[in-house]
């Protein structure tokens, strides 16, 4: 009878967490949930960060563009994807409702009321490539335009279609050619806005993506503190490190890996730090309805942990606000869609520094990062404050939510 | 001639089909006068001979035999040239193909008679694959979709290929717009109809059902594809360890 069922059935942790989702998030964006869930559900989309401290980073780009990737951090690729004209509409009827409608209306709308929508071209997706609406505060410009500058020497290659990318290999020097990551995850790294000289801490740095991508950057910093609590993860920090850093390099690069807790680092070293990574635990949408029962934050022996998530974060984000110096910037980031855990936290932290510490802080644009990712990133249309990347076919990254915060006293 | 065809019409025919002109006399009129039993027209008789020349390798006996015994599985003439027109190659099927796939649809996948003659005049393309085969599908329909057999006679369930149904399907189910049956089959909410979801176009199917841009089913689809394969090395793996 195995032929017939679909894949493995769910776990009982990953359909709590279905159930959960399709309740939850219905209500946070409307018929637009569809499309969500199905990504969430299918495989995600993977890019591969070309690690520049490589024997010759230039090479292994060029074997993957062989391999039919593109490298979504040119600006030239990233003008490529747009769109010269707004296709004629009109073709696909209903599907552009499924796209076109605003998150936080609910499903009663009828189809066919919605479908006899006309002007307001700007705000409408294209429906032939899926593209989608514009977002994050960003006006609706037609192109072309030109794209904001996003200064840094990342080079982060994705499939222009599903396939997948190999196991990165060692080059001569024994240093592994790239790493494979979700795209979404350097926009947090890019909202550091990192500067020569800056000294950054990464508090919740986990297995070291962000890290890695902080480094790669090339942007010379003057140190960087990767934090990482969780024994097992920092050991695996740590191995990420060497496996593609040469020896020496990171020293010379000024990278040290501590493992505290990271809502001790406000009290620990105040005003300390230019820039402040805060990549919380969070319920992690996409791995919640995998299969892996064991790890999953749903699971029933989780629940108070899960429960205690938001209070975590806002403890974690208050205690960066404390530890970056004034004039310096923070950025907040989850995988997570959940309005609790994203701005709910956000506003939270900053009430909690100012009262707790007298600490005020303002949020900073990132409009120039969803303005120039806009093709290859579909942004969610109904956040207020920072961004957030939502799962959609065929760009199938994120969830990812990231808000940038800069200290003022 | 002498099966009352114009002169005009044997000679493209056989022009069209000259490797006939080995085949003795009698037996191409017995072939014919089966079809004229069957009530299909010279011209189509002529088409289809053309188009399936493999026909008349067989022999009229064995002919005869195979229209008598679809006769008894769709009870009538007529639903005979039904089924020889749609699907000619039943005639070359032998006898116990038939009556393979015949047997499964009653007895494995319980099909009341009447239905399995629907089954049958609709869609006879389901003789050609194995009874595995369509077995296969019933399950798919039947286990993971939750849909009735009359849903099923509906769809044209036969019609369609293991992986369209399921494409179809799970797109739906990871929109959240198919739920999955509980043990008894059952769901809180109807899903939609079985025939929108399998007998329509890619175009309808994502604008009346769906609601869903061509481009995400496309990509949809890819993913499904690969999740297939990924699947299979995996198995693959935990069987040789
Ligand atoms: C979302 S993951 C980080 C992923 C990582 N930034 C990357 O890009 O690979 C969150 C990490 O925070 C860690 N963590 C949990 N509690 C923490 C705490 N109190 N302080 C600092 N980090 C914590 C977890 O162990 C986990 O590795």
């Amino acid at each position: 009878k195995q032929m017939y069922r679909n894949r493995k059935p769910p776990t009982w942790a990953s359909q709590v967490a279905l159930d959960m989702f399709d309740q939850y998030y219905k209500r946070q964006f409307g018929t637009r949930w569809s499309s969500i869930r199905l990504a969430l559900l299918s495989e995600p989309k993977h890019a591969a960060l070309v690690n520049n401290y490589g024997h010759a980073p230039e090479a292994v780009c060029a074997y993957l563009e062989a391999l039919g990737a593109v490298d979504i951090m040119d600006a030239n690729v990233q003008q490529a994807l747009r769109p010269v004209r707004r296709a004629k509409r009109g073709v696909q009827g209903a599907a552009h409702v499924a796209t076109v409608q605003e998150e936080t209306k609910t499903v009663e709308h009828s189809w066919s009321e919605e479908s006899m929508y006309d002007d307001d071209d700007d705000d409408v997706p294209n429906p032939v490539t899926g593209e989608p609406g514009l977002t994050g505060g960003v006006s609706g410009q037609d192109s072309p335009v030109s794209l904001p500058d996003i200064p840094t020497n990342l080079r982060l290659l994705s499939m222009a279609d599903t396939s997948r990318f190999p196991q990165a290999k060692p080059d001569p020097d024994g240093i592994l050619t790239y790493y494979v990551l979700d795209a979404a995850s350097v926009l947090p790294v890019l909202a550091l806005n990192l500067k020569p000289g800056d000294i950054v801490l990464d508090m919740c740095a986990g297995p070291g993506g962000k890290t890695l991508a902080i480094i790669n950057t090339s942007v010379s910093l003057s140190g960087i503190i990767a934090n990482e609590p969780k024994a097992s993860r920092c050991k695996r920090l740590n191995q990420v490190l060497r496996l593609y850093l040469q020896r020496g390099l990171s020293v010379q690069k000024g990278v040290k890996v501590t493992s505290f807790d990271g809502c001790r680092w406000g009290k620990m070293s105040p005003n300390s730090f230019d820039k402040v990574l805060v990549d919380v635990p969070c319920t992690s949408d996409r791995h919640s309805l995998t299969h892996d029962e064991k790890t999953n934050i749903f699971h029933v022996s989780r629940l108070r942990e899960r429960t205690e998530l938001p209070d975590l974060q806002v403890k974690l984000l208050s205690s960066a606000l404390a530890a970056v110096r004034p004039g310096g910037e923070v950025v907040y980031s989850t995988c997570t869609m959940s309005q609790m855990q994203n701005e709910g936290v956000v506003y939270m932290a900053m009430e909690h520094a100012n009262q707790t510490s007298n600490i005020l802080t303002e949020v900073a644009d990132v409009s120039n990062l969803v303005q120039f990712f806009q093709q290859t990133f579909t942004f969610s249309e109904g956040c207020r404050i920072g961004a957030l990347v939502l799962p959609s076919l065929p760009n199938n990254w994120g969830p990812m939510y990231f808000c940038r915060l800069r200290r003022i006293n | 001639l002498e099966i009352g065809c114009t002169q005009k019409q044997v000679y493209h025919f056989v022009t069209t089909n000259s490797q006939l002109l080995n085949i003795p006399d009698e037996k191409v009129k017995e072939v014919f006068a089966l079809f004229l039993y069957l009530d299909i027209s010279k011209n189509k008789v002529m088409d289809l001979l053309s188009t399936y020349p493999e026909i008349l390798r067989e022999q009229p006996a064995d002919l005869k035999r195979k229209v008598q015994s679809l006769q008894k599985h769709v009870a009538s003439v007529e639903n005979v040239a039904k089924v020889v027109l749609k699907c000619p190659q039943v005639l070359t099927l032998p006898l116990s193909k038939v009556r393979g796939v015949v047997a499964v649809l009653k007895d494995n996948c319980q099909f009341k008679s009447a239905q399995v003659q629907t089954i049958l005049t609709t869609t006879p393309v389901v003789l050609l694959a194995s009874p595995e085969h369509a077995e296969l599908l019933f399950q798919y329909a039947f286990f993971a979709m939750g849909a009735t057999r009359e849903d099923m006679v509906r769809a044209f369930l036969f019609r369609h290929t293991w992986e369209h149904i399921r494409s179809r399907h799970m797109f739906l189910e990871r929109r959240g717009m198919y739920q999955p049956p509980d043990k008894k089959g059952k769901t809180k909410d109807p899903n939609p109809p079985l025939r929108d979801i399998l007998a329509t176009t890619t175009k309808d199917f994502l604008t009346q059902v769906a609601f869903a841009s061509y481009e995400e089913y496309a990509t949809f689809e890819a993913l499904l594809e690969q999740e297939e394969e990924t699947d299979a090395d995996t198995s693959d793996m935990s069987s040789s360890d």
